[in-house]
């Protein structure tokens, strides 16, 4: 399991801790969270994080559902949860044991968080981190 | 003094429990202890983001800390922010009351039935998963015995597509309030908890004679450790969560 990551996007240096297979980061509006994202896709894309970035425009193309009902021990980031997940697909990734989920969304129904999945995206002086508010 | 402020109504088994604890006069803390019930966590939330705090006093706030409840964590998040700045105010780390009742150390030695009952069986097996998981801060929905138990209890049909639907409603607070019923409202028993009542059990003497009701004809299944009122005050406090306010001595 990815326990620490650091990347950087838009002049902000993020350091994020990972307590749980499954991470569910929330964050006020405007703080950086697609900045995050972004930055993560990228780093999947230059191959400096072994990720699969799933986002919006992912939806038609069915790839959600391939990537959730086949994927092995990978790490599985997913922006705009809360539009872009079925209720299956909430469930299959609440029960899965074989990856790592972060998922961007402010609603938690239907993945089942454990006090160690709930995380907030904290921007200050151009650092990010993920505060754990049950932890 | 101390304020022991919870989400549930001013009758709750919840008030009960506590009322109980502070009447028997186990510890000089609960001595003209402020407990009351707020009827919801959102009129809890609520009181709290307007009250001035009394710096002489200390104030133990029970809200339920549900982290698969949208609702509930909302209002867990926006109390522990309003009273992040107060040392004096201590919002606890606890699921929920039920938790608390299902977690005490005698829990199965003083509810447990007499004659073997295959029901309360298979759910001290899922109690003893679900306090892990809780405990180990893990997903409950990870522990296949414990979303069996849950299919079960709510007649899920698996077969029909979708039928993950319906686990979505369901959190570790509804999971520890549905074995706390089932555990303890089978049979004569009276140990019976629900939302509106501690069962008589949890508070009386124990019958002296055997199958001699502590209130009329229920039978006490304790009967055999002859517990008095006050050794059953001082079990509940030293073996449950309550005893962790004791941590935060009164000023």
């Amino acid at each position: 399991m990815l326990k620490q990551y650091k990347t950087s996007g838009n002049g902000v240096d993020f350091d994020l801790i990972f307590h749980d297979a499954l991470t569910i980061i929330n964050g006020e509006s405007g703080v950086g969270k697609t900045v995050l994202f972004k930055a993560l896709e990228n780093d999947s894309i230059l191959g400096n994080l072994d990720a699969i970035c799933l986002n919006y425009d992912d939806i038609t193309s069915g790839i959600i559902d391939i990537t959730l009902k086949s994927a092995q021990n990978k790490i599985i980031i997913i922006d705009n949860a809360d539009i872009i997940l079925t209720d299956e697909q909430r469930f299959r990734i609440s029960t899965d044991q074989d990856n790592q989920y972060i998922i961007f969304a402010h609603s938690i129904q239907g993945m089942h968080p454990s006090e160690k999945s709930i995380a907030e995206l904290l921007v200050k002086n151009n650092k990010g981190k993920l505060n754990y508010v049950l932890l | 003094m101390i304020h022991i402020w919870h989400e549930d109504s001013t009758n709750s088994a919840t008030t009960q429990f506590w009322n109980f604890l502070k009447n028997s006069n186990i510890h000089n803390i609960l001595i003209n202890a402020d407990i009351r019930g707020f009827n919801s966590n959102k009129n809890l939330s609520d009181y709290i983001s307007t009250y001035t705090f009394d710096n002489n006093d200390i104030y133990h706030v029970f809200i339920d800390k549900v982290s698969d409840n949208q609702k509930a964590l909302k209002y867990y998040v926006d109390i522990k922010r309003n009273v992040s700045v107060y040392k004096n105010v201590i919002v606890h780390n606890l699921l929920c009351f039920e938790y608390l009742i299902l977690r005490f150390k005698y829990f199965v030695e003083w509810t447990k039935p007499t004659k073997d009952n295959q029901l309360y069986n298979s759910c001290e097996i899922i109690r003893k998963q679900f306090i892990a998981s809780i405990d180990n801060k893990e997903a409950w929905i990870k522990k296949n015995d414990i979303v069996d138990f849950i299919v079960r209890r709510y007649n899920i049909d698996t077969s029909k597509n979708n039928w993950q639907r319906e686990l979505q409603f369901v959190s570790s607070e509804n999971i520890a309030t549905v074995l706390l019923n089932t555990m303890t409202n089978g049979g004569t028993i009276d140990f019976g908890v629900s939302k509106t009542r501690l069962g008589v059990c949890w508070q009386c003497n124990c019958c002296i004679k055997y199958n001699v009701s502590v209130i009329g004809n229920k039978k006490c299944r304790i009967y055999k450790y002859n517990k008095q009122t006050l050794d059953k005050a001082k079990n509940l406090w030293n073996n449950t969560y309550a005893k962790n306010i004791s941590k935060y001595l009164d000023k």
